[in-house]
């Protein structure tokens, strides 16, 4: 009895099976071949991770091969002995203004959420009773229009609970914040050629200006 | 052969093999064309889950291990079978001060020696709290709005994370089978630092990172082209960055990797009808530039949202606050949608939150 093996469009004469698998093998690395270098050409191949971060993967995946065999036990129980409420602040620069600290622009950082927002200066207060940030500016979308953004954290600064942010009562131009009263902002847009600096005053208390 | 069968036997195996190798001819022929026809596809990938990335404020060991206990525990949770965690955690402004190197962050400084501390106790937490399956990738990250982006700040922080590695590798805490950190950086043209402040500070990185550790640009590309490119330095986006200063940053420099931000919640459709939007269009033009003016291909291993801190009081986020699912999926729709299709998908989503 002939054997035929069909292939897809062509068939195969009787050879034996060990030929077939011969037969096939070559076929697959022919085609891979030659599909890879067509891929190449044609700008559909990925190229390969380059040597550096090849080196990096294959240090971590050696490095966890060998901790994989003997993984350290599993303690689920907190080492640590310091309590969630100890963090010790200890603010790095500012000048002391009303009960916080003023930070000129160079020591503000823009927080990048509020991506096209600018901001001038901030405020903040370090307390066990208090902590909040104010940051002030102007509108990304509004160049003109001033504002403030408040965050207040809770003791520990670990998390937000509350704050908001808050137009100028005026399209006067960015402010910046320049003293503070307790916990009331004077703050001020900056005088030009041709107009005066506009003030505002914002209660961080109750969060509106007065 | 030829002897054992004399010339009509030798004849016959020649016309039978002339045959065979034509019928060989046809078949690879065939599968040629076939696999050709069809465009290259990456395996069709889900969702892959997400957790919460951190702005990072003072906080203690014990709240580290605690919180990585959370999310080694399930408690942060946040996706269908999500076994890969990556977790970047922003210790804010690059920062050095009295010749010591750093992080500012809620106006406080903290130095590379406390800030491993606080990788580490998180990494632990989470080991500790896990089953055995799951793996967390720790991006111990800065942004880029600070004069301190600069050489001496990137070796400083490699390395600080090579520090928290081998912590990790060490006996009684030798947790490396679940838990990898790597360094990054917030690069953003928004911010203070110049490309080439960025570029000196991820080459320093990776020269001090060597093997250990990957430098993951988790910025975005503002201003940048839309799924095209052209000859180096490419395009120009916002504040003098180019394509070319984004390639580098996310995968040109040896150490470099992508895990860029899609913040952009405006809905583009590509040509087959999947949802991208601008964000990731920018990113795919990098990604294209790389392949086709670099012949190199960015690898983006995630994408990055903010859409849990633009629900936190005092942050205004408009447009920008994709979910993390709609993030990954428009950055997943491009990178498997233009050749060189990214054929491993996309393993990673973060979303970032300020604080816990």
């Amino acid at each position: 009895m002939v054997e035929r093996l069909h292939v897809g469009l062509v068939t195969v004469p009787p050879i034996g099976r060990v030929r077939n698998l011969l037969l096939f093998g070559a076929l697959a690395a022919i085609a891979v071949a030659i599909i890879a270098a067509a891929g190449t050409a044609s700008g559909v191949t990925e190229t390969p991770l380059a040597a550096g971060k090849q080196a990096v993967a294959d240090h971590i995946a050696s490095v966890r091969a060998s901790a994989a065999a003997n993984p350290a036990p599993k303690i689920p129980i907190n080492p640590n002995t310091d309590s969630s409420s100890s963090a010790i602040f200890a603010p790095l620069g500012g000048t002391p203004a009303g009960v916080g600290l003023l930070f000129g622009h160079a020591d503000t950082a823009r927080p990048p959420t509020d991506k096209d927002d600018s901001f001038t200066n901030s405020w903040s207060i370090f307390s066990s009773s208090l902590n909040l940030d104010v940051w002030a500016g102007a509108r990304g979308a509004d160049a003109e229009q001033g504002f403030v953004m408040v965050v207040i954290w809770n003791a520990d600064r670990t998390s937000i609970v509350g704050g908001g942010s808050f137009d100028t009562p005026s399209r006067s131009g960015a402010v910046s914040i320049v003293s503070a009263n307790g916990q009331v902002l004077t703050l001020a847009t900056d005088a030009t050629a041709s107009s005066s600096a506009t003030t505002f005053v914002f209660d961080t208390a109750s969060l509106q200006f007065k | 052969m030829q002897g054992a069968g004399g010339p009509s036997r030798a004849a016959e195996i020649g016309a039978a093999t002339r045959t065979r190798l034509r019928r060989v001819g046809l078949l690879v022929s065939s599968v040629i064309a076939a696999l050709l026809a069809a465009p290259p596809t990456a395996l069709a990938q889900s969702f892959p889950g997400w957790v919460n990335s951190h702005y990072m404020s003072p906080v203690t060991s014990s709240y580290m291990w605690d919180r990585g206990c959370d999310v080694g525990g399930g408690t942060k949770y946040q996706g269908g079978g999500i076994t890969d965690y990556v977790v970047v955690l922003d210790f804010m402004q690059p920062y050095v001060s009295g010749g010591v190197y750093g992080a500012r962050m809620s106006g406080t400084f903290e130095n590379t020696s406390w800030i491993a501390d606080k990788v580490e106790q998180f990494g632990l937490g989470f080991y500790d709290c896990s089953s055995s399956v799951p793996r967390l990738n720790i991006i111990a990250g800065v942004n880029s709005d600070s004069s301190t982006v600069t050489s001496a700040h990137g070796t400083a922080w490699a390395n600080m994370v090579t520090t928290i590695d081998n912590w990790f590798s060490t006996s009684p805490h030798d947790i490396v089978s679940q838990v990898w950190a790597h360094g990054g950086i917030d690069a953003e043209s928004g911010f203070y630092a110049s490309p080439s402040m960025l570029r000196s500070w991820v080459n320093a990185y990776s020269s001090a990172a060597g093997t250990v550790s990957y430098a993951y640009d988790f910025g975005d590309a503002a201003g940048c082209a839309y799924d095209t490119y052209k000859a180096p330095p490419g395009y120009t986006c916002n504040n003098g960055f180019t394509q070319d200063d984004y390639f580098y940053l996310s995968y040109g420099c040896a150490n470099c990797q992508g895990l860029p931000e899609i913040y952009n919640t405006t809905i583009k459709t590509l040509p087959n009808g999947n949802p991208t939007d601008p964000n990731a269009q920018e990113w795919e033009g990098i990604r294209l530039y790389g392949y086709h003016e670099l012949g190199q291909t960015n690898e983006i291993d995630g994408s990055t949202t903010q859409h849990t801190a633009c629900g936190q009081p005092g942050h205004s986020c408009s447009g920008t606050n994709n979910t993390a699912q709609a993030g990954w999926t428009h950055l997943y729709n491009v990178v498997t949608y233009f050749t060189p299709v990214q054929s491993f998908g996309l393993p990673w989503s973060n979303d970032f939150m300020w604080g816990w």
